[in-house]
Formats: C-alpha cells, sequence, structure tokens
C-alpha cells in the first residue's frame, strides 16, 4: 500500500507540476500579451485566433510524437516533462485572458506615462504592472486549475515517480472498492486546495474558458 | 508614440510564445501525419515501411471505430443536452436572492474543481458500485434487486458522470449571462401581463442565446477527448460499450503499440475536432470585432476614447 510519503511526493509532483507550469507560461505569455493589446499590428487579430486554433486540437493528434519524443529524450515520468506540456498546452489560454485583461487598461495612462518620458521599460514596472495585478492574479488562479487538474497528458506521460495526484488516484481504480477511507482521504486532500481556489476565482473561470465571449 | 522602436520590441516580445505554439502545433501534427501512413509497430523496431493509406482504411472500417464514433457522438450529444437544460433551470433558480446563495453557489459550482480521476473513482467505488455503492444501498434497503450500472450500461454511467462535471460550467456561464439581462426589460413584460413561461421564452431564452452556444462549441471541444473517466471507471469496456475516439487511439498507441494505426486514428479525431473548432473561432471572431469592449486602442496622437474627450472638455 501507499506509505505516507508516498503521498508527499505525489502532492509535491502536482504543486511542482502546476505551479511551475504557470510561472513558466506567464514568463513567455505576459509580454507577448503586452505586446498584442498595446502594439496590435493587423495580424494581431490572427495570430491571437490561430493560438485559440491550437487549444483545440485534440490531445490524442500528438499524443505518439509527444510519447516517443519524451521516450528518446528520457523526459518520460519526469516532473520537468510534463511542466513542459503543462505549459504549452495551457499558453494559449493564458495569453487570451491576460489579453482581453490588458485591453481594459485605458491607453491614456501609458501615453501620459510616454509623454512624461518613460521609457519601455519604465512604462511596464510602474504603470502597467500595478495596473495588471489583478488580471495576472485571476490568470495565474485559474490556470493552477487547469494544471492541477490536468488528466490526459499526466495519465500518458507519468509512471510512478513524477505522477502528479491525478494519476496517482487513478491507481485506486484497479482493488474493488474497499478502500473507502483510504480514497475519500486521499481525494479530499487532492481537491481541497482547487475548491478554495476555484471559489475565489469563478468570475474570472467564465471569462478564461470562454476566451472572452461571455464575461 | 509608437514608435518604430516599440514595434520592433513588440515584436520580439510576442516571438516566444508564437515561436514556441508553432512548434508545438507544427512538429508533432506532421509527424504524426508521416506515422499515419507507415506500417509502424513499437514491438516490431526497424520494420517501418510506407503503406499508403491502408492505416485509415483499416482504421475507418474496423467496426471497433464505428461503435467509437458513435459513443463519441452519444456522450457529447448527450452531455450537452443534460448540463444546458440542468443549467438552464440551475441559474435560473440561482438567479434569485435567497439566504445562503454564497454556500449554494460554491456547493453547485464544485464539481467543475473536482480533479476527473476523483470524481469518476467516486462515482464508481462509492456511489455506482453494485455491492458497496450508495445506490446500491439504497435499491436494497427499497428491497429491489441493486444495479450494476458501469457494467449494464457503461456508456450511460459515464454521460452521468461528465454531466456532473460539467453541469457547473454550463451553470456558471449561464448565470453570469443572465445576470446581464436588463431588469427593466423584464418589469415591462410583466406589467404587459407576461407570465413567467412567456416571459422566460420571448425574453430570457433569446438573452441566453449567445451564452448557450459557447456552452455548446466550448463542451464540445472537451468532450471528444473525455478520457481519464473512462480509463478509471470501465477502461472502454465491456467490449467497445464505452470507448470513444479518444480512449480507441490510446489503446491502439500504448496498449498495442500500433503507432501507425493510432496516428490515423489521431489524425481522424483532429479533423472531427476541426469541424467545431471552426464554428467556434468564428463565433469568438465575431467577438471580438463587434464589442467596442475588445476594439483596438487608437494609435497615440488622435483624440481616444470619447468619455475623456468629454472629461477635458469639462
Amino acid at each position: 500500500m501507499q506509505t505516507r510519503s508516498d503521498y508527499g511526493r505525489h502532492v509535491m509532483n502536482s504543486v511542482v507540476i502546476a505551479f511551475g507550469s504557470t510561472f513558466l507560461g506567464l514568463l513567455i505569455a505576459i509580454p507577448a500579451a503586452w505586446s498584442m493589446a498595446f502594439a496590435p499590428t493587423k495580424r494581431t487579430k490572427d495570430v491571437l485566433m490561430w493560438m485559440l486554433s491550437t487549444k483545440m486540437l485534440p490531445p490524442v493528434g500528438v499524443l505518439l510524437p509527444i510519447y516517443l519524443m519524451f521516450r528518446d529524450f528520457g523526459l518520460l515520468d519526469t516532473r520537468t516533462g510534463l511542466v513542459v506540456v503543462m505549459t504549452l498546452i495551457n499558453l494559449p489560454i493564458i495569453v487570451w485572458m491576460l489579453y482581453t485583461y490588458f485591453k481594459e487598461i485605458p491607453g491614456d495612462i501609458l501615453e501620459a506615462a510616454r509623454m512624461d518620458g518613460a521609457s519601455l521599460a519604465k512604462e511596464i514596472v510602474y504603470v502597467l504592472t500595478p495596473m495588471a495585478i489583478p488580471g495576472i492574479a485571476s490568470t495565474l488562479l485559474l490556470n493552477i486549475i487547469m494544471a492541477w487538474n490536468e488528466a490526459f497528458w499526466t495519465l500518458n506521460l507519468t509512471a510512478a515517480k513524477a505522477a502528479p495526484l491525478t494519476a496517482f488516484i487513478a491507481s485506486y481504480s484497479s482493488p474493488e472498492g474497499l478502500f473507502w477511507a483510504k480514497l475519500s482521504a486521499a481525494s479530499t486532500l487532492a481537491i481541497a486546495p482547487i475548491l478554495i481556489i476555484g471559489w475565489f476565482s469563478q468570475k474570472q473561470l467564465v471569462r478564461g474558458l470562454t476566451f472572452g465571449a461571455v464575461k | 508614440m509608437a514608435t518604430l522602436h516599440t514595434r520592433a520590441a513588440a515584436r520580439l516580445m510576442s516571438a516566444p510564445a508564437i515561436i514556441l505554439l508553432l512548434c508545438w502545433m507544427i512538429v508533432p501534427l506532421s509527424m504524426t501525419l508521416y506515422f499515419s501512413v507507415l506500417r509502424y509497430n513499437l514491438l516490431m523496431p526497424g520494420m517501418e515501411e510506407y503503406i499508403g493509406f491502408q492505416n485509415y482504411s483499416y482504421f475507418l472500417t474496423d467496426p471497433a471505430f464505428l461503435s467509437a464514433l458513435t459513443n463519441t457522438l452519444l456522450l457529447v450529444g448527450g452531455v450537452i443536452v443534460i448540463t444546458i437544460v440542468g443549467g438552464v433551470a440551475l441559474a435560473l433558480l440561482l438567479d434569485q436572492p435567497f439566504f445562503g446563495q454564497g454556500i449554494v453557489r460554491l456547493l453547485v459550482i464544485a464539481p467543475f474543481f473536482v480533479m476527473p480521476t476523483v470524481s469518476a473513482l467516486v462515482w464508481k467505488n462509492m456511489l455506482m458500485h453494485p455491492v458497496n455503492g450508495l445506490f446500491a444501498w439504497i435499491a436494497k434497503s427499497l428491497g429491489l434487486q441493486p444495479y450494476d450500472f458501469l457494467a449494464q450500461a457503461p456508456l450511460a454511467s459515464i454521460i452521468a458522470i461528465v454531466a456532473w462535471q460539467w453541469l457547473p460550467f454550463a451553470t456558471l456561464i449561464l448565470l453570469t449571462a443572465l445576470q446581464s439581462l436588463d431588469e427593466e426589460q423584464k418589469e415591462a413584460a410583466e406589467m404587459d401581463g407576461a407570465g413567467f413561461v412567456s416571459k422566460f421564452i420571448w425574453i430570457v431564452l433569446p438573452h441566453l442565446a449567445r451564452a448557450i452556444t459557447v456552452v455548446i462549441l466550448i463542451e464540445t471541444i472537451f468532450l471528444l477527448s473525455v478520457f481519464a473517466e473512462i480509463l478509471v471507471t470501465t477502461n472502454g469496456g465491456p467490449g467497445y460499450a464505452s470507448t470513444n475516439i479518444t480512449y480507441l487511439v490510446y489503446a491502439q498507441a500504448l496498449l498495442q503499440f500500433d503507432v501507425g494505426g493510432a496516428s490515423a486514428g489521431g489524425i481522424v479525431a483532429v479533423v472531427l475536432a476541426n469541424i467545431v473548432a471552426f464554428f467556434l473561432i468564428r463565433l469568438i471572431g465575431k467577438n471580438l470585432e463587434a464589442e467596442p469592449w475588445h476594439a483596438p486602442f487608437p494609435p497615440a496622437g488622435r483624440p481616444s476614447s470619447p468619455s475623456s474627450a468629454g472629461r477635458s472638455a469639462s
């Protein structure tokens, strides 16, 4: 049976994968969303639409190449591999959400800062960031929820070592349901943090999951 | 002043995201396309050869494919019907002010935050289990024969589980849309003597139309790829009774190691999803243009929004 330290390892895997992929995703997405919101080109809309379409690619369409590449690079059943995959599958949603939030920041303020001679870097640090923090925070929460609960790639790309809670709890499915207490405890601990985060971000959830189509 | 300098910087800033996503999409997808025309089994390394469209004809004429396609459509359709009908009803209820609204709303939304493997296991072992399950206990205490849901009606059981997970999503979005409904419009209708039913049909439903479309399209995208719930509860069985296309491709790939056949199946899944995605993208794209809220900021130097112009004039 699973010991306490085993459970702890799976919790750590979940935490590392969910938070790691979220921070990495934000790092890549914030500059992209910023430039699309404040310096749009003719192609910005098409780029956004295209990003969205990558999210609609069914995972089985790319399962085999990813699996084989991971096998060849030794990334199967590693946290690193899952962080990479999770970052990439959620990147379109992160860019989209940030874009819709950044769009709500009045451009006048940026103009004023520019008139006062603020450089691009100063503009970002002193003007944009404070105003963008609520949007970034809700994007962060939504993405942690999605990465924490993701159950296709985690089940297919991990075994014992790097399995996060989704995959670990799935392993309870083979013994016939006599482990109510253990299963209940593991499940409760796995969903409690997300329930709390979810409660705080339910409004943003609507916007994030509908790509801004319903607000 | 969006100078040349800023423009170049902007390009540079969006480059990493675009390049990464491009690689993520193009590289594996073209590899899948390539694999799909090969005879390629992981158990027989070095035997790869070009076989044209044999994998496709094999996959598409396989009886398993037909039942998987039927199951996929039933799963998507069933869950959508349940979540839309239930979601509209729940949203109407939650829109009324009542005591303890916050708690009730949290409870209604909660299933969406439960990870798929947990909800599938809880349903399998605690609710639907023929010996230990709650439903069996209720049936027995009523003097009825307990029913083995997952063995005798596997697909319907999975539809129930997945609908339970997605009902909160539909409710949440429909509730958000409902709250933006103009109260005066409802009051005016009431003054004209409209009852609940006619108000619902003529005012509420048309207002919800777009939100309902969004829910249908987005749920379709995600429901085409239902996987964990099937893996945990029935493993696609008995036979192929609860196998959907995603699960069929997974079984072909990682249980039978048939890379070529599974790749052909993956491409079929991509084509199916693209049909839905086409409509969804158009809907969202229209939305992006239509609303002033989304309009790009005017280039620097031009007078910006009318509100700020009004402010400076006063």
